[in-house]
């Protein structure tokens, strides 16, 4: 009787450490990433230095890194007023872009996988993107078409995810002094009844 | 008090298995990416991955022309030179069960082609000792951590015109083994 208390005590600890284990590198775990408004970075995903939660991480989501020296991503799933981003509805990538060689905006569903669509764009680049006055510009994200820089969304999709990648930046990947005032807003602007 | 004892059972039980997995899983796991890049790819040669492929992996950015090289530094180093860019041009340079140790950008090229030598520590100590004192060393000399590992070579494409071109420079990349001399 006594033993199996301890069996039972000893499976039900290798069952927790494995929950906690699964919960700090499955695709929601954000604890290793530090957070800018609502941009999530990890800065040393793509560094020899990495801890060990980062790293498992890295390996868990089969993910390619950026190396230190190559830049950066940032990554939201939620708009700027915190709401989760929804494809039925429409957003607004606007605001200070960091200085970068090159970046890309692009979507995913919330598993990594490209969002299906008719136009079959999944992202722009910073050469692509269609700027105005004082090379000012935004991205226009959502399910109906919409004027300028359009990134179509399929209705259907649900949850998705932005992330924005910056090549070659004179800030470096590691530098953690983020400040949301210095990083693109992702702003809702409507959505489908 | 027996109570006691199994809740600190199950505490120190939980937390073995916590951080043993954390620090298992790069050394089990086959769904990363750098176990995905390196299955079926030839040794000390270099592979082109399509788009289609670099699709399947999760949160891919598509707007990079893509090739792999997976070294084996056990008969010499490795030297990789790719032809200049106009974009951004990029070898990073991965272990399977550790991940990115570095990563050289076309910033570092010198005439026209990035122009990288894998090394392990060893092998480095050698090179250093043939060069020729009176010329400056116009490759960049990367040290291994370990004799088997996978370099990745990243074109930009900055628009989809440009697409062909890049693939076409990673066509003319190298990447071969060295024998060093006696």
């Amino acid at each position: 009787m006594r033993l199996l208390l301890i069996l039972t005590t000893i499976i039900l600890g290798l069952l927790a450490g494995g929950w906690m284990t699964l919960q700090m590198t499955g695709p929601a775990a954000h604890l290793v990433a530090r957070k800018v408004g609502q941009w999530y970075f990890e800065p040393h995903a793509g560094a020899p230095t990495a801890d060990p939660y980062t790293r498992a991480r890295v390996f868990t989501t089969g993910e390619l890194p950026l190396a230190t020296g190559e830049g950066y991503v940032l990554r939201a799933d939620r708009d700027s007023s915190g709401e989760p981003l929804a494809s039925s509805c429409s957003y607004r990538l606007s605001g200070p872009f960091p200085p970068a060689r090159y970046w890309t905006a692009m979507v995913f569903d919330p598993s990594g996988r490209p969002l299906p669509n008719l136009a079959d764009r999944h992202g722009f680049t910073s050469a692509e993107v269609i700027r105005g006055t004082g090379s000012r510009f935004a991205i226009e994200i959502g399910p109906e078409p919409l004027a300028g820089n359009w990134l179509p969304l399929s209705a259907r999709t649900g949850a998705f995810v932005v992330l924005l990648r910056f090549y070659e930046t004179p800030l470096s990947a590691t530098a953690t002094q983020f400040d949301a005032r210095t990083l693109p807003a992702l702003d809702r602007t409507g959505c489908l009844p | 008090m027996r109570a006691l004892v199994h809740l600190v059972l199950f505490a120190v039980v939980a937390g073995l298995t916590h951080i043993v997995s954390i620090f298992l899983i790069p050394l089990v796991t086959h769904q990363d990416i750098f176990s995905r890049l390196e299955a079926g790819a030839p040794v000390n040669q270099l592979a082109a991955i399509d788009n289609a492929d670099l699709k399947s992996f999760p949160f891919a950015d598509t707007n990079l022309a893509v090739a792999i090289c997976r070294y084996d530094l056990t008969t010499g180093p490795v030297r990789l030179r790719v032809p200049l860019s106009e974009t951004f041009l990029v070898i990073t340079l991965a272990e399977r069960t550790s991940g990115i140790f570095s990563s050289v950008s076309d910033r570092a090229a010198t005439r026209g082609v990035l122009d990288v030598v894998v090394a392990t520590a060893p092998q480095l100590d050698r090179i250093a000792r043939l060069d020729d004192e009176d010329q400056a060393v116009e490759e960049i000399r990367v040290a291994a951590p370990g004799p088997k590992g996978l370099a990745i070579l990243k074109v930009f494409i900055d628009r989809p015109s440009s697409r062909e071109k890049a693939e076409a420079l990673l066509r003319r990349a190298q990447c071969e083994s060295e024998s060093l001399p006696n």
